[in-house]
């Protein structure tokens, strides 16, 4: 069994498998653009949390906060 | 060359198998892993005690339909009002707002963890992800106030007032932050389960990846998905300190998540700092919101039980 016709016609896959419609393509396209948007929701959260609390904190970070902890 | 079996002498496979000496080491170590699951399960037992009995003395002083049916909750006050549904609804309220953060954007994180990456890329994406699971509630807590309140009402579009500074809304919105690894990382662990076979199946069908993701893998993986799930909401239910600092300490019968509330757990936590002498009605509170609190949460764990064999699929 051959993939390619000698003939320069499509392959015996393409023939027997219809290629993905446009329409097919920009759903797959949306759909993997919707769950990279979903993981992207979870990582964007950290790096704003982590920016925002180092830049809150780090004017902070210095001996007084290790030897002279305010009391109350 | 020929074997051959001494018709006297049983069998090798006849013969019993003994060891050479009693393994006493071997009796110990079972012995010590007896006792590690009975130390969960008398843990259980011990709580479970420890929340009875003053929750059958709270009864017996406060009507148990006044608990479960007033909208009204002061029990700490002169004049004590015992209506336990103002933490209920603030309870539900942050833990669907909770949910609908975590539930969809987790598990579309799964299916592209475990669809889409390459395995390069899943190795740096999923542990990044993990982060988020270990990061302390208390910073998630600050971040919610101090952060995100400010930015929803200065980006408030809708009909109505902005959020108070302290609400449920926010509270609910880093909640379900906190909870999206949790169901990504199980979610994603269910789908990798599912059998290459069953993928390429679809695929030499004629299957688009997006046909393949949702009509084989998520329901292949949907008792794992489901179990996911439902840990993701009971740790939404039992969070304490989110809701504590960032949505306010007032007890408000309401279900809209932009004004302040109590949620159950903040109120045992808010009550419970040591402020209550032993054996008042107000101490006892604490117990019979606790009791509440773990009755809804067996409750869901045994929902899940039921929906995870419902749906499970076994692969040979």
């Amino acid at each position: 069994m051959s993939t390619d016709d000698d003939n320069g016609t499509e392959p015996v896959a393409q023939r027997v498998v219809a290629p993905a419609s446009v329409r097919d393509r920009l759903k797959e396209a949306g759909f993997k653009g919707l769950l990279l948007f979903s993981l992207a929701v979870g990582l964007v959260t950290l790096g704003v949390l982590l920016v925002d609390t180092f830049v809150t904190g780090s004017p902070r970070l210095n001996m007084d906060l290790l030897i002279r902890f305010p009391s109350g | 060359m020929t074997l051959t079996v001494d018709p006297v002498q049983p069998s090798l496979g006849q013969r019993r198998l003994v060891g050479a000496k009693p393994r006493y080491g071997e009796r110990v170590i079972v012995a010590l892993l007896a006792l590690c699951a009975l130390l969960s399960v008398a843990t259980t037992v011990g709580i479970v005690i420890a929340l009875f009995v003053p929750t059958v003395e709270f009864f017996g002083s406060v009507s148990i339909w006044e608990f479960l049916t007033s909208t009204e909750w002061a029990p700490l006050f002169q004049r004590a009002r015992f209506g336990v549904l103002p933490l209920v609804a603030a309870t539900l309220t942050i833990t669907v707002c909770a949910i609908a953060v975590a539930v969809p954007f987790g598990l579309g994180s799964a299916i592209y963890l475990s669809e889409y990456a390459s395995r390069r890329t899943r190795g740096f994406l999923k542990p990044a992800l993990e982060v988020l699971a270990g990061i302390p509630t208390v910073v998630y807590g600050f971040f919610a106030l101090t952060f995100v309140t400010p930015l929803i009402q200065d980006l408030w579009i809708l009909p109505g007032e902005p959020p108070q500074a302290f609400n449920g809304l926010s509270a609910g919105l880093v909640m379900g932050i906190m909870i999206l690894p949790t169901i990504a990382s199980l979610a994603e662990d269910a789908m990798s389960a599912v059998p290459q076979s069953l993928r390429a199946g679809a695929l030499a069908l004629g299957s688009t990846k997006l046909q393949v993701s949702t009509r084989v893998v998520v329901p292949g993986a949907l008792s794992g998905i489901v179990a996911a799930f439902v840990l993701g909401i009971s740790r939404a239910v039992g969070e304490t300190m989110i809701v504590l600092i960032a949505a306010g300490g007032t007890p408000n019968f309401s279900f809209d998540p932009t004004e302040a509330m109590q949620t159950m757990t903040a109120f045992i936590a808010a009550a419970g700092i040591g402020d209550q002498p032993t054996g008042t009605i107000g101490y006892k509170t604490i117990f019979a919101v606790g009791a509440l609190l773990f009755v809804a949460t067996f409750v869901m764990n045994l929902l899940s039980i039921r929906l995870v064999r419902r749906f499970r699929e076994v692969y040979e």
